[in-house]
Parts: structure tokens; C-alpha cells; sequence
């Protein structure tokens, strides 16, 4: 396991704000490995602890991450273009397509931090007991050179054991 | 030769409705994983700002970017862990003397990226690759990049 899942959003932020939407001009990866078997295609008799665990949606903005709970996540945003200024606002939980409450958070203390090489976001998946495994949706909040953008469609934490 | 000298000659371009769009090319890195494999393979993946120009293969470690003749073009890597760093130590490949001529520069005094331009007269693919700074390590791509130089107003010559 991973012992932490850096979320890289990668933003064409001209693009986006020629066209108004983030749609074509967000690109999200994390730090899964590449060429690995989703936890669905791992064999019955496998082992879950001894497979490797990737993520699906890679480059998109609808990206799926593998998590277990306690792990950390942090998440980074950078700007394709140099000139541009892009920062992480907001990020919000929706179970179902429903936002989250505070009380039923995948994501405990979910807020900015500070590192030297500049500002990310960063959180820690929920304790078993207080959240259900299974998908949790969810939607960042961009500041593209001052006017705020939401990601269209979902990417999702896949919290499991 | 000429023509490749020139290829990504330094250019500080002030862009106007009749300049080509520059493109910016961003290098996503799993720097850590890279690390402990002793290679980028898998741990690296490109994208640029020119999709809707035809660019390929976005998010892929083999992306191909459509690029105007004349326009300048970028190039910057992002590592995905806060805690790391990663920079552009040198552009290879078979048109070695086409990426010679381009420079590394900063922005802001802080970040460090490559700069080039395409030259009017250029046409066709050109592949490259790089050399990328990985916490103090060297670490060449394992597979190509390429720039598809189309004519302007993105017409491919």
C-alpha cells in the first residue's frame, strides 16, 4: 500500500477560461502505479493485501483512486501555462451524488497546508465505523487567476479495507 | 539543418491575433516511484494545452503535440509529491541539433522550464526526449516525445 496518494490537477488555464469550462483543459493523475489490475479484476483466491492497486480515469477529471482508510491524500494543482496562477479553493464530498455533511466525511481534517515548494490540499480517509467502504464522489474548487471553476464531472475515492 | 537550428531557437514572442498559439508542454511525474524503480517508465505521463489543435495521446507518456509553425513552445514537469523535485536537465533525441538551441529558462525566478521556438519553415514530426533531474538523480525518457509542426491556422502541411 501507499503509504500517502499525491492527486495532481494539472490545468490549461487560458484554455479554460477561453471556453469557460474546465472540461477539456483539466488533466488529474495520482501516484498509483501504471499497468496494474483494478481491484475488481484481482483473482478471488488473490490475496487483496498482495496485489497491487491502481486507479482508473488517469489524465481525466474523472479519476478513480483506491484508498484504505487512514490513508493520506494530498492534493496539488499546477498550470500549463506559466503565466497563469491556479490554487485549489474548495474541495467537496458527494456520496450518491449527494454533498456530504461535515459529521459523515470521507476525508478528515480536509483543508489547505503549506509546504516549501508551495500550497497543496490534504486530508486523511475516515476511520472504518464512521464511513462506509465503497465510492465517494467528489469536486474541486479552482481559482484560475482570480475567477472560480468547478470541475464538471466527478472524480471519486474508492475506500475499501 | 537550418531549419532545425532554428527550430526552437530562444524566442521572447509578443503574441498578437496573427502569431501562432504557443503551446505548453507539462510533464506529470511520479517522482518517487521513479525512484525506487530506476525508471520513468510508467511514471510520467505529458499533456499540453492543445488538444483542440490536434494534439495526441494526451496523458500518455508518448504525447504528440500539434504545434504552428512559427509558434514557441514551453516545457515544464510537475512532480505529483509535494515534498520532491523534479526539473528538465536536458533535450535529446534524434534531431539532437533541432533541440539544441533551446534554452532553459525561468519564470518568476523560482520555476525552471525549457523554451523554444518553431521556425516558419518547419514541417512535419519530430520526435525528442529528455533528460529529467529527479532529486538529484538523472533520468532519461523511455520513450519519445514528438512535435507535429502543422502550417498556420493549424493546416497541415
Amino acid at each position: 500500500m501507499i503509504p500517502q496518494i499525491n492527486i495532481l490537477s494539472v490545468v490549461d488555464v487560458i484554455g479554460a477560461l477561453s471556453t469557460g469550462t474546465l472540461r477539456h483543459s483539466l488533466f488529474i493523475v495520482d501516484n498509483h502505479p501504471a499497468n496494474c489490475k483494478p481491484p475488481s479484476d484481482v483473482h478471488p483466491l488473490g490475496s487483496r493485501q498482495s496485489q497491487t492497486i491502481c486507479s482508473s480515469g488517469q489524465a481525466s477529471q474523472s479519476l478513480i483512486t483506491h484508498v484504505t482508510y487512514g490513508q493520506v491524500l494530498n492534493w496539488q494543482v499546477a498550470s500549463i501555462d506559466l503565466q497563469t496562477e491556479v490554487v485549489i479553493k474548495k474541495i467537496t464530498f458527494f456520496r450518491n451524488g449527494e454533498e456530504i455533511t461535515a459529521a459523515d466525511t470521507p476525508c478528515v481534517l480536509l483543508g489547505r497546508y503549506g509546504a516549501p515548494s508551495g500550497e497543496y490540499w490534504a486530508g486523511a480517509v475516515n476511520k472504518p465505523g464512521k464511513i462506509e467502504p465503497g465510492d465517494y464522489q467528489y469536486k474541486i474548487e479552482f481559482s484560475l487567476t482570480g475567477k472560480s471553476m468547478i470541475t464538471e464531472e466527478f472524480s471519486v475515492i474508492s475506500v475499501s479495507n | 539543418m537550418t531549419d532545425t537550428l532554428e527550430l526552437l531557437a530562444l524566442s521572447k514572442t509578443v503574441h498578437t491575433a496573427t502569431t501562432p498559439k504557443p503551446v505548453s508542454i507539462v510533464g506529470m511525474v511520479n517522482a518517487t516511484r521513479a525512484l525506487a524503480d530506476g525508471t520513468l517508465l510508467g511514471n510520467i505521463c505529458w499533456v499540453d494545452n492543445n488538444a483542440a489543435g490536434g494534439s495526441r495521446f494526451l496523458g500518455t507518456d508518448h504525447l504528440v503535440s500539434a504545434i504552428e509553425a512559427g509558434a514557441s513552445v514551453t516545457w515544464l514537469a510537475e512532480p505529483l509529491e509535494v515534498e520532491t523535485f523534479v526539473e528538465i536537465l536536458e533535450i535529446t533525441g534524434p534531431a539532437v541539433e533541432l533541440t539544441s538551441a533551446a534554452e532553459k529558462s525561468f519564470y518568476d525566478g523560482a520555476w525552471k522550464y525549457w523554451e523554444g521556438q518553431v521556425p516558419s519553415s518547419a514541417k512535419g514530426e519530430y520526435t525528442y526526449s529528455l533528460s529529467l533531474n529527479i532529486c538529484g538523480r538523472a533520468m532519461v525518457l523511455p520513450t519519445n516525445l514528438t512535435l507535429s509542426v502543422t502550417g498556420k491556422g493549424g493546416k497541415r502541411i
